[in-house]
């Protein structure tokens, strides 16, 4: 699988970002998210460079979903940001690769960011900060 | 059958293979049905919502079957 997982992540989310796809009846998007935390967390030790790459699109995507103006409305915005903080936890805890200082803080300022926009925290967001604290200290 | 002109036909084999992945995930496990399972879904990434939502569900499956199958493959070594 490693040699198709750097398309697959790609293609899914590129694929989870459509605009059509976060559709109540069938939600693509949901979907997609779940099918990259599962090939993130069950990725080989040979695709370290492809999982440290994959997190910097991770970040870049969270980063787009603090802009309202990209969304319906803000319940697709927050659904947004709990599918990209799953990836997130599951990407660090595949232990793939190491955050430096700097991107440790980069990673938590924008997932309290998210926080404020909603004015309160969310379970996956929570559970994205816990895996980086967990994996600083071990 | 996943690009049959017909769009039940579609979705109802996109369905069977995500059922496929998740009760006999080990059939789709060597290189030729891998490949073929990778492409199926790379090429229908575009299609309707709900083949779409059934190929990634596959997918998850999949991946989910491939670590621990790799990890009771190592210990049979152990």
């Amino acid at each position: 699988m490693s040699k198709y997982l750097d398309v697959l992540l790609k293609n899914l989310l590129q694929t989870a970002f459509d605009p059509k796809s976060y559709d109540p009846d069938a939600n693509v998007t949901l979907s997609c998210f779940f099918a990259i935390c599962t090939l993130l967390e069950n990725s080989a030790n040979d695709t370290r460079v492809i999982v440290s790459d994959f997190f910097s699109s991770l970040y870049e995507a969270l980063q787009s979903t603090t802009l309202t103006g990209n969304f319906k409305s803000s319940d697709v915005q927050y659904n947004y940001q709990s599918y990209i903080a799953s990836a997130i936890e599951s990407a660090i805890v595949s232990n793939k690769f190491q955050m430096n200082k700097e991107q440790t803080k980069a990673i938590i300022d924008l997932l309290i960011k998210t926080f404020q926009i909603r004015g309160s925290v969310y379970e996956e967001g929570l559970l994205a900060i816990s895996s980086i604290a967990l994996c600083k200290l071990l | 059958m996943l690009n049959d002109p017909e769009k039940q036909v579609r979705i109802t084999s996109s369905w069977c293979l995500e059922r496929v992945a998740e009760m006999f995930p080990e059939v789709l496990a060597n290189e030729k049905n891998t490949a073929t399972l990778i492409e199926c879904i790379l090429s229908h990434l575009k299609s309707t919502n709900k083949l779409v939502t059934h190929l990634c569900n596959a997918l998850h499956h999949y991946a989910n079957y491939i670590k621990p199958h790799q990890e009771q493959v190592s210990s049979n070594y152990i």
